[in-house]
């Protein structure tokens, strides 16, 4: 008696028995949903997951998140050592020497041209002076003479000697 | 790569930056799982594995090699994860058990929950447990963690592990049962 050995044709056993077309094929399927259906009766199954979902590329994205928290990128800032410092520093004072031993002092402005506007602003904001007064100051013809004579009169005199002596002054007797 | 060699190069000025990102790598997933599972939302999970990973880059060098590295980390987002739950729910001056029962209930209108009735049911039984069986039934049900990896992270007896699992299973059986 021979057997069919070729598995991928339908079966036909010498019992005459037949299946239907893809019948084994399709009974893996058959048989995960039932045991599917029978867990779900029974209240959970191992093989479920949680429910729980992610949002797309959510491991990827929160591995970048971390990372960059950890290290985050913070403009280069180079830090000077205290050579530069000290390099600078010497530098700085080679310039400074060599400007001014190369510099001839009479070169060196030290005069400040004032104008007479200048000078009439100083002195407006302490001294009170006439516009008269302010001519005088400015003219280079002004000479300063606090004393200046003025010709008075033997009345003129009189007048001014009595207003400003007092009677102890005159009286002899005391 | 072996857990003494991530180790010593984690801390390894030289290296460290290479093997954090092995790390990441490694990790990053089953401790986001397990975060989850706890905390319930994705937002705050997401905030609290940040914060462990964080964490263990500055502390690593407190890592002395007593447990597994794998514990170690497991340890880490546990304890985050429980302290963020109770910081959210000092907020709104409620226990952290019923802080995380609201969640579940509103589980199904979460854009990041795609779960059925079954699993949807299944998540609500687990939030009525205390929090220790909670913690031993999510590590050894969903992450299929041993009660030996499990004692490690939780620093308990293997036998009150499973007899913390068994009443869980005992209580969520009960939970669905009546409903």
């Amino acid at each position: 008696m021979k057997l069919n050995r070729q598995h991928n044709t339908p079966s036909k056993q010498d019992s005459g028995f037949v299946v239907p077309e893809n019948y084994f094929a399709d009974f893996n399927k058959k048989m995960l949903l039932r045991t599917d259906l029978k867990n779900s009766v029974e209240g959970f199954s191992k093989e479920r997951n949680t429910g729980f979902e992610i949002p797309v590329n959510y491991f990827e994205n929160n591995r970048i998140e971390i990372l960059s928290k950890l290290h985050p990128t913070a403009p280069k800032v180079r830090k000077l050592t205290p050579r530069f410092w000290r390099v600078a520093a010497i530098s700085v004072a080679l310039l400074g020497l060599t400007y001014f031993l190369k510099t001839p002092t009479a070169n060196i402005q030290t005069e400040v041209v004032v104008g007479e506007t200048d000078i009439k602003n100083y002195l407006e904001t302490d001294i009170n002076l006439s516009a008269f007064d302010w001519e005088q100051l400015l003219s280079s013809d002004f000479t300063f003479d606090p004393f200046g004579s003025a010709e008075l009169s033997g009345d003129e005199m009189a007048q001014y000697l009595a207003e400003n002596l007092s009677a102890f002054d005159y009286d002899d007797e005391n | 790569m072996q857990d003494s060699a991530l180790v010593a190069q984690l801390q390894d000025e030289q290296t460290r930056n290479a093997a954090f990102e092995t790390l990441l790598e490694l990790y990053q997933k089953p401790l986001y799982w397990h975060i989850r599972k706890i905390v319930i939302s994705h937002d705050d999970a997401d905030d609290v594995l940040q914060n462990v990973f964080i964490k263990v880059f500055h502390h690593i060098q407190e890592f002395k090699g007593e447990s597994k590295l794998f514990s170690w980390l497991y340890r880490i987002a546990t304890n985050e994860a429980l302290s963020h739950l109770r910081k959210e729910s000092k907020k709104t001056q409620i226990t952290p058990e019923v802080l995380k029962q609201q969640r579940v209930s509103s589980l199904q209108a979460d854009v990041y929950f795609d779960g059925d009735e079954i699993q949807l049911k299944l998540q609500q039984a687990v939030a009525q447990l205390p929090e220790k069986q909670q913690l031993v039934f999510n590590m050894h049900y969903f992450d299929n963690l041993k009660y030996s990896e499990i004692s490690e992270i939780l620093n308990t007896t293997e036998g009150a592990l499973k007899a913390s699992y068994h009443h869980a299973v005992k209580k969520i059986e009960s939970f669905l049962k009546e409903r």
